[in-house]
């Protein structure tokens, strides 16, 4: 049983098509993400899905009963369908205070609802702003506050658009981590749009990757990390070293190693894609049977130092390749280190 | 997990009112009304294109071109006086330092309550032969008849210039002052530091960079010129509106008149033209956001007193001086005033006026709304085109209004004769309701104008908020929208207010027989030149019309150089 069911949703904008046959399913309490970057579509599905946009093709189901479904001409109005959702701009409305905010959405306010959100504000670390008014509070603040006015009316399907990216980073990582809280709490079925990997991984159980209007990637935030569906995907979750090859007895051969390419046919163009933290870095003067390159630049970040090698391409040209090791470790430019790769973390696509 | 698409679904709830394609009650509402508001403009041109008795040859054989030499030259003179007071003043008041400066600042705008009919009966009054400026001259000469001295015509096309000059410039001055105050510090320092001094820099940077800002004030003058009926019918200058009404009403030829009306049309038209190229170019000449203390020049001795002059003569003469005239007559006259069904004027005035005000900003706040939600391309260029109201002069939908009007009245007289065999006579011609309609269709654009930015300033997703937790549409602007825009409502609802109460041309022929306003009480003692007696009423509408301005002032003399200023449709 899934709270809100989107099927085969496509929509356009002056012909240009935004959406294109999206179907997604988010479980009671579940978490999922819609992560992309920007003008993917995500915020557009986002709308449709809450009927803020008109539908034009698919079906959205809230809580088993269908709210919208284009064939049938049929479209709950916004208001009708039982929704919380959380804009970018929290869109809190400044004439009102937060109290009467929160309770914007609850129709009767009965003595239970009071007593929720009584407690919501207290868990919030708001009670002492009740009676303020919007602009009077801090960034984050305002951010709960638009929180626990979408969950305020017992909503079956949360929408948060973007929700983290009117705060700075020190303050994120605390509210994310309230959110999810509340979030689980409630146990509402919530789709949220992000574009940040991090901030996806952190609160999803699961994260559909969107490109182009696409759904290209529908897992688990290890999955979506660890075995992306393409270069796309892998290459939107951080850094990477992207190198092209061509398969031949099963392996790939690069100038950094040779890998196991079973998946392809030989002769097939590939593209090699590696995580900076794939890459391990050893101080030259230890040994000298492994290859070696020069380093470019060398930086600390704290937890862990940036090291940029040049790599000699089949071509003659150089590739500058990052890898991120642990701790610090800083190499003087010029001088040459062995490089070794973790397999694990070496990505093959086809080249196409 | 993979995504579950195949989950039973429970029974199809089916609501009322679901359906995608429903047209709702806020888009064919706000087409209907600006059905309503466009059907004058309609109605004038059917006339205008309907066979007539050769009427047409004989106004282009008499008429026409003297209307039309007679328009243009107001429009050209009015036009240059305009541009010449309002940029003068509005560059001399931003970017010199000179006593009195900080008063000019916003008193500039005063002129602005006096209606240009208003100023033609005191200018009249006080230059005629009998009037105080000859009769001090003819003293101090001892002349003792119009024969031992000259003195220029005071009911002439050249007085009739200068009047509406007088009380039009702050139209280019307000958005003048706007356009150079927003002008980035550093463009005009460049100038400097490139060897150009203060006036060099005037004529070279600040004038072209302000030069739309000028334009679209200046097309705004040119609209209430031609709009005027009152002034060129008392100085007995032959424009196109004097034009319309003596054809019609004195030659008798309603459909005369809705051609020369139609003709008229083409002149606005030009004018809305200019003023929509004005306004686009607007948005590309802010070619900074840095804004600091603009430099002054400090002006001292002869210069200094020069500036002063120039701002204190145009304000002397198109407010200070009718003020104190009409003051002046407004004591000693009162009680003849009150006598004469004053207050019955006054009270027709406001309830007319109030009546107006409220049914404009209902209709305005319905019709941005019903925009906003729709966001089609096809009710945006519709209430656009309903919107171009404000520029037709009160003449011509005159014409458009008693037309259908009174189709209507003799299809419900006619309807209700075979049904019932009742007459019902003229339902809305001559009427406060047909009087008021003419009102909505001048005005709304007024107060659509200024709902649809207040409501743009309303962040879309208030909206989204306020739906996703439950509200209707209805629910949604009455309880997130209004509160918000409580300021621009009254705004709105003031300027239709004072426009109404000064509204001269529509009043007179729309209004019910034996009906007066303040405004037609004015005009019609003043020009039986009988302005002592009907000062009080005059001077009722100079200080209703002050109340926007103090407004306007208000926002002028708050604003700094960064901050944004007042919405340039509010002046209009």
């Amino acid at each position: 049983m899934s709270d809100l069911i989107v099927r085969n949703l496509s929509h356009q904008f002056d012909g240009y098509p935004v959406v294109r046959d999206v179907s997604l399913a988010v479980g009671p309490g579940e978490v999922v993400c819609l992560l992309g970057p920007s003008g993917c579509g995500k915020t557009t599905l986002l709308r449709v899905a809450a009927g803020l946009e008109k539908l034009q093709q698919g079906q959205v189901l809230i809580d088993g009963i269908v709210v919208a479904d284009a064939d049938r001409g049929l479209s709950l109005p916004p208001e009708k369908r039982g929704i919380g959702l959380m804009f970018q701009d929290y869109a809190l409305f400044p004439h009102l205070t937060v109290r009467e905010n929160i309770q914007f959405g609850v129709g009767a306010t009965t003595a239970e609802r009071r007593a929720w959100i009584d407690s919501a504000l207290e868990m919030m670390d708001l009670t002492g702003y009740a009676g303020s008014f919007p602009h009077t509070l801090s960034g984050g603040q305002q951010q709960r506050v638009a929180l626990l006015r979408a969950l305020a009316p017992n909503p079956r399907a949360l929408f948060l658009d973007e929700p983290f990216s009117g705060l700075d980073v020190t303050r994120r990582a605390q509210v994310r981590q309230q959110t999810l809280e509340v979030l689980k709490n409630a146990g509402v079925a919530t789709l949220m749009v992000t574009h940040d990997p991090e901030e996806a991984m952190f609160m999803a159980d699961r994260i559909l990757v969107m490109n182009m209007g696409r759904v290209v990637q529908d897992g688990t935030p290890v999955e979506t990390y660890f075995e992306p569906a393409d270069a796309f995907v892998a290459g939107f979750f951080g850094p990477i070293n992207r190198l092209a090859g061509r398969v031949g007895n099963g392996t790939v051969e690069t100038p950094l190693g040779t890998f196991s390419a079973e998946r392809f046919i030989d002769g097939t163009h590939v593209d090699v894609l590696i995580r900076p933290e794939g890459l391990r870095l050893v101080a030259s003067e230890d040994r000298s049977e492994t290859r070696l390159f020069e380093v470019i630049s060398a930086r600390p970040l704290g937890a862990a130092s940036v090291v940029n090698v040049s790599v000699p391409q089949p071509d003659g040209a150089n590739l500058s390749v990052e890898a991120r090791v642990p701790g610090v470790f800083l190499p003087a430019p010029g001088s040459r280190v062995s490089v070794s790769v973790n397999e694990g973390d070496v990505h093959l696509f086809e080249n196409d | 997990m993979p995504t579950n698409i195949a989950t039973p679904e429970r029974a199809l709830s089916w609501h009322d009112g679901a359906r995608i394609s429903r047209i709702d009650v806020w888009t064919l509402g706000t087409l209907a009304l600006a059905a309503i508001i466009m059907v004058p403009l309609v109605s004038v041109v059917v006339m205008a294109l309907s066979p007539s008795d050769r009427i047409w040859s004989h106004l282009v054989d008499t008429v026409l071109w003297q209307y039309v030499r007679v328009t243009l030259t107001l429009m050209i003179g009015v036009g240059i006086g305009v541009t010449v007071i309002g940029a003068g003043t509005a560059w001399l008041v931003t970017m010199c330092r000179f006593p009195g400066r900080g008063i000019f600042n916003w008193a500039m705008l005063l002129p602005l309550a006096v209606p240009a009919y208003v100023l033609a009966f005191v200018v009249t009054d006080q230059l005629e032969y009998a009037g105080s400026v000859q009769t001090a001259l003819r003293a101090l000469f001892g002349w003792q008849s119009r024969q031992d001295y000259w003195f220029p015509e005071v009911r002439s096309l050249g007085s009739a210039i200068v009047v509406m000059t007088l009380v039009l410039y702050p139209y280019v001055y307000l958005l003048a002052r706007a356009a150079f105050l927003e002008q980035s510090v550093c463009v005009i320092e460049v100038s400097r530091t490139l060897g150009r001094g203060p006036w060099r820099s005037f004529f070279h940077v600040a004038l072209p960079l302000a030069r739309p800002a000028i334009v679209v004030g200046v097309t705004l003058a040119l609209m209430e010129t031609v709009n005027d009926f009152g002034t060129v019918d008392f100085f007995a200058v032959n424009t196109f509106t004097a034009g319309i009404y003596d054809v019609w009403l004195n030659m008798n030829s309603r459909a005369g008149a809705a051609q020369l009306a139609t003709v008229l049309l083409l002149f606005v038209l030009a004018l809305i033209g200019a003023e929509r190229w004005g306004r686009r170019g607007q948005r590309y000449h802010h070619t900074t956001t840095k804004y600091r203390e603009l430099p002054s020049y400090r002006l001292r001795g002869g210069r200094a007193a020069l500036a002063f002059m120039a701002c204190l003569l145009p304000l002397a003469l198109g407010f200070i001086l009718p003020a104190a005239v009409l003051a002046n007559y407004a004591l000693s006259f009162y009680e003849e005033t009150l006598s004469k069904d004053f207050f019955l004027h006054a009270v027709n005035s406001l309830t007319l006026s109030a009546a107006s005000a409220a049914i404009a900003v209902a209709a305005g706040i319905f019709m941005a709304y019903g925009v906003r939600l729709s966001g089609g391309s096809v009710i945006r260029s519709v209430t656009r085109l309903a919107s171009v109201g404000y520029a037709i002069p009160g003449a011509v939908l005159a014409i458009g209004i008693v037309f259908p009007l009174g189709l209507f009245d003799n299809a419900v007289d006619g309807l209700s004769r075979t049904l019932f065999g009742v007459p019902t006579g003229l339902l809305l011609s001559g009427t406060i309701a047909g009087l008021i309609y003419g009102y909505l269709a001048r005005f709304l654009a007024l107060s659509y104008g200024t709902m649809e930015s207040s409501l743009g300033k309303i962040t879309p997703s208030m909206d989204g908020a306020s739906r996703t937790l439950g509200h209707t549409p209805g629910g949604t602007l009455r309880r997130v929208h209004f509160p918000l825009m409580r300021g621009s409502l009254l705004t709105a609802a003031l300027l239709v207010f004072v426009d109404c109460m000064k509204e001269l041309p529509l009043t007179l022929i729309l209004r019910p027989f034996n009906y007066d306003t303040l405004a037609t009480f004015v005009y019609q003692y003043a020009s039986d030149e009988l302005l002592e007696e009907s000062a009080l009423g005059a001077l009722s509408i100079v200080g209703a019309g002050i109340l926007p301005v103090i407004m306007l002032s208000v926002t002028v003399a708050r604003s700094r150089p960064g901050r944004s200023e007042p919405d340039a449709g509010y002046a209009a």
